[in-house]
């Protein structure tokens, strides 16, 4: 079982390697091939040919932190649904299905409750 | 098992639920905190009340283990415990939530429509600071421990556009996190010595040295130090208590009561969970590094508030050194839980109204509360003035309040039993003589805080009349403070109760 | 049981142990010392990454790809959007740079904290032999946090509804009323 378990990630780890290789191999080759004028216009950053306006660091607004936190939140949540969904056949053969499906309805709503409060507070609203 | 089986989290529950009410009745009802003000007074008074069911359940039929694992074939192993420890625990922590609630009414004011979030992260936090004395498994320890501190790095950074509010946050989120993260590997490490998360029931830790003979303890000590350091920083103790004085200064006055206060009573009985009740056998491992840690608590917090110009720091300091007095009592081991007790609840009720009365001095969104501010209370408002005045006699240690009962019952308790470092039948009394001392020299910055108040005003405004949830909490405190200094016995006898299993 | 240096490199386990290290190790030396804080996330991913992989070779494949889905795909967004927040050029900036006396005792904490925690897991297990272990299947997994982990698991929601919450009072935009 132990071979077969690695034996599927070696696939895995072929595949970065092979990812690994390629990207490695292109810069190199790059480093290798390419030609080397540093310095004038090459410092400045492409901006559609036009010359650039300002810096290129600006500060974004802070609403897109409200939704990355809810990003996070409901990928946390999404992490303890897949061994749920992929038990609860079992689970309901032994008896305790609908225990574990309320189990379930009460984590996503408490979380729910909490995402009806953020939309309703237009904390979502763009604008 | 009679009051069903939503008993022992009941009290989680309720809060829960109350923080939910509150969001949803913000949202339906309007932002107005007199719609859903009321739902988060009542789930405090009810979490208390639940706390009240709990410990007459305890005292009836006794203690008891919960959610244990049903229907699947796995060890049983508890994740609930109702005991003295736990049900003590919510009746304090409820009270003294539901108190620290009013004492921050006028600061839910202040902050206009982002009310109901201030409230139900109070409501969260103190769910899940309960949570830390009511489970015998780590894990759970812990998520209790991050739920409280989560919602309290964001009360500390509350008042967004206040410097000093925004780097207490930091300065609380950074350090505490660490904390967190520290006692997260003593858990871990643990759990690698003993093979198990939980402190009793099926396959625990106390089961695993009550079979084994640890041959190898380093990585268990190393386990143990981390976890007495996560929990140390937690309630202040010294060294590890630099984050203290910043975060109480700059949080909003109106809530720093209610977060100092109630970290502190988690934190205390988490360690009378883990070390007293779950590394019984390892006793005396760890009260020598209790008592080093009482001894450097009561020796910075003093000395350090004495040197203070601000009230929240010299208050800050001033819990340092109580963390120390309390840790004096845990270096009898188990035997310590009473005296920590006494001391931790009435302490909670001081802290609170301490910083209620500093929130209507100085504004209850202000970050800064200098000296200055006390001048002359007791003329320019007799009433705040004068439970002030009680307030810190309790807080100094003065015969007839309640802090005075509560060293010597801490001192004592930490002479009744041997002390294995040095071993002597005394218990810890090189501590003892060490608290006395600091206590009388605490006297000095005490009565520096009182002579402010009783000296001549500056200017002979009145002060502008708190409002009556804040007063209340201010009198309550206050009244709690004497009322156990004159009568202490009927705290005593019910803290002689409340021992973890 | 003493181990020879030899016998252990006949070990296929270690080889893997020692690849998967090196990059671990090497990503968390640059995030902590890069000098763009840009370059200390993506480095930070490596090690994760490093991270993640170390616990599907201990045949906890649903550790490590929640390693993966939550800290490399989640938490590093919320990184990389918290330094976009910020109004701070990058680059090091010399006021903020450590001075060197607070160099030395960081480094001698950290020293200790390894050697701590190094010195613990020697004295208890450099004895203890490895078995030959089965990986863990993710029904098992589920079978635990929804039976004996129920309460803990329930928790969890209302830490990252406390989260929610809390990033809302502390994020959302002013429009009057907010201290």
């Amino acid at each position: 079982m132990l071979n077969q378990y690695y034996g599927d990630y070696i696939t895995v780890a072929v595949f970065v390697a092979i990812g690994a290789i390629l990207v490695g191999g292109a810069v190199a080759a790059n480093r290798a091939i390419a030609p080397r004028a540093p310095g004038g216009f090459k410092d400045v950053a492409y901006e559609s040919g036009i010359e650039p306006i300002g810096g290129g660091w600006n500060q974004s607004h802070i609403r897109y932190y409200i939704f990355a936190l809810l990003f996070l939140i409901f990928d946390v949540e999404a992490v303890f649904i897949f061994p749920w969904a992929l038990q609860l056949e079992f689970f309901s053969s032994i008896g305790s299905g609908l225990t574990v499906l309320v189990e379930m309805f009460v984590f996503v709503g408490i979380l729910l409750l909490g995402l009806v409060y953020a939309i309703r507070k237009g904390v979502l609203t763009w604008e | 098992m009679q009051g069903g089986a939503w008993l022992p989290i009941a009290f989680e529950v309720v809060l829960l639920v109350g923080a939910l009410a509150v969001l949803l009745v913000a949202v339906v009802a309007g932002r107005d905190r007199r719609f859903w003000g009321p739902a988060a007074g009542l789930a405090f008074a009810g979490a208390a009340l639940a706390g009240v069911l709990q410990w007459r359940e305890v005292s009836t039929s006794g203690a008891g283990l919960f959610f244990t694992a049903q229907g699947v074939s796995f060890a049983k192993s508890p994740m609930v415990v109702m005991d003295g420890l736990s049900a003590f625990g919510a009746i304090v922590l409820g009270l003294v939530g539901f108190v620290g609630f009013l004492a921050a009414w006028d600061l839910v004011a202040k902050v206009g429509r982002r009310g109901p979030e201030l409230v139900s992260l109070l409501l969260l936090s103190l769910a899940g600071l309960h949570m830390m004395m009511a489970t015998p498994n780590l894990v759970v320890i812990f998520l209790g421990l991050e739920t409280a501190s989560i919602s309290f790095y964001v009360v500390a950074g509350f008042l967004r556009r206040q410097k000093g509010s925004a780097e207490s946050s930091f300065k609380y989120f950074l350090l505490g996190s660490l904390a967190s993260a520290l006692f997260l590997y003593g858990v871990a490490l643990t759990f690698a010595a003993t093979g198990s998360l939980t402190l009793y029931g099926g396959n625990s830790i106390r089961d695993f040295f009550s079979s084994t003979i640890v041959t190898q303890p380093g990585i268990l000590l190393a386990g143990m130090a981390l976890m007495l350091v996560g929990i140390a920083f937690k309630v202040s103790a010294a060294p590890f208590h630099q984050w203290a004085p910043d975060v109480y200064q700059g949080a909003p006055t109106g809530a720093v009561g209610f977060m100092a206060a109630t970290v502190k009573i988690a934190g205390f009985a988490a360690l009378a969970r883990i070390f007293g009740a779950g590394l019984v056998s390892q006793v005396d491992t760890w009260t020598p590094i209790v008592a080093v840690l009482a001894a450097v608590s009561m020796v910075v917090g003093t000395v350090l508030a004495l040197v203070q110009s601000d009230v929240k720091r010299m208050l800050a300091y001033s819990g340092v050194a109580h963390a120390g007095y309390i840790l004096t009592a845990m270096t009898a081991g188990v035997a310590g839980v009473p005296a920590m007790w006494f001391y931790v609840s009435t302490y909670a009720f001081m802290v609170v109204g301490g910083f209620a009365v500093l929130s209507t001095v100085s504004g209850s969104d202000s970050s800064k509360v200098p000296l200055d501010d006390l001048k002359g209370l007791v003329k320019r408002s007799p009433e705040m003035g004068w439970l002030m005045t009680f307030v810190v006699l309790g807080m100094s240690g003065m015969p007839f309040f309640a802090g005075f009962v509560a060293k010597v019952f801490s001192f004592v308790t930490a002479t009744a039993v041997p002390a294995p470092w040095p071993a002597n039948d005394h218990g810890y009394l090189w501590l003892v003589v060490l608290g006395v001392v600091m206590s009388v020299v605490g006297l000095a910055f005490y009565f520096r805080i009182i002579g402010t108040m009783f000296s001549t005003p500056d200017d002979q405004a009145e002060l502008q009349e708190a409002g009556l949830p804040v007063r209340f909490a201010v009198i309550v405190s206050a009244v709690i403070t004497v009322a156990f200094g004159i009568v202490p016995w009927p705290l005593i006898e019910a803290v002689r109760d409340a021992f973890p299993i | 049981m003493t181990v020879s240096i030899a016998d252990w490199f006949k070990e296929t386990a270690n080889w893997v142990f020692i690849l998967l290290a090196i990059p671990t190790l090497l990503g968390a030396w640059r995030t902590v010392t890069s000098n763009n804080i840009v370059r200390s996330v993506l480095y930070l991913v490596v090690s994760l990454g490093g991270a993640a992989a170390m616990f599907l070779s201990l045949g906890a494949a649903f550790v490590g790809w929640t390693v993966v889905l939550v800290y490399i795909g989640a938490v590093i967004i919320l990184f990389l959007i918290g330094i976009m927040i910020t109004r701070a050029p990058l680059g090091m900036k010399a006021e903020l740079s450590h001075a060197s006396n607070v160099r030395m005792p960081a480094a001698l904490l950290s020293l200790s904290m390894f050697v701590l925690v190094a010195w613990g897991l020697i004295d208890a297990f450099s004895n203890t032999a490895i078995e030959p272990f089965e990986p863990t299947p993710t029904s098992d997994i589920a079978n635990l946090i929804f039976s004996r982990f129920v309460v803990p698991f329930e928790v969890v929601s209302i830490v990252l509804l406390a989260a929610l919450i809390g990033g809302i009072a502390l994020a959302r935009r002013d429009d009057g009323g907010g201290a």
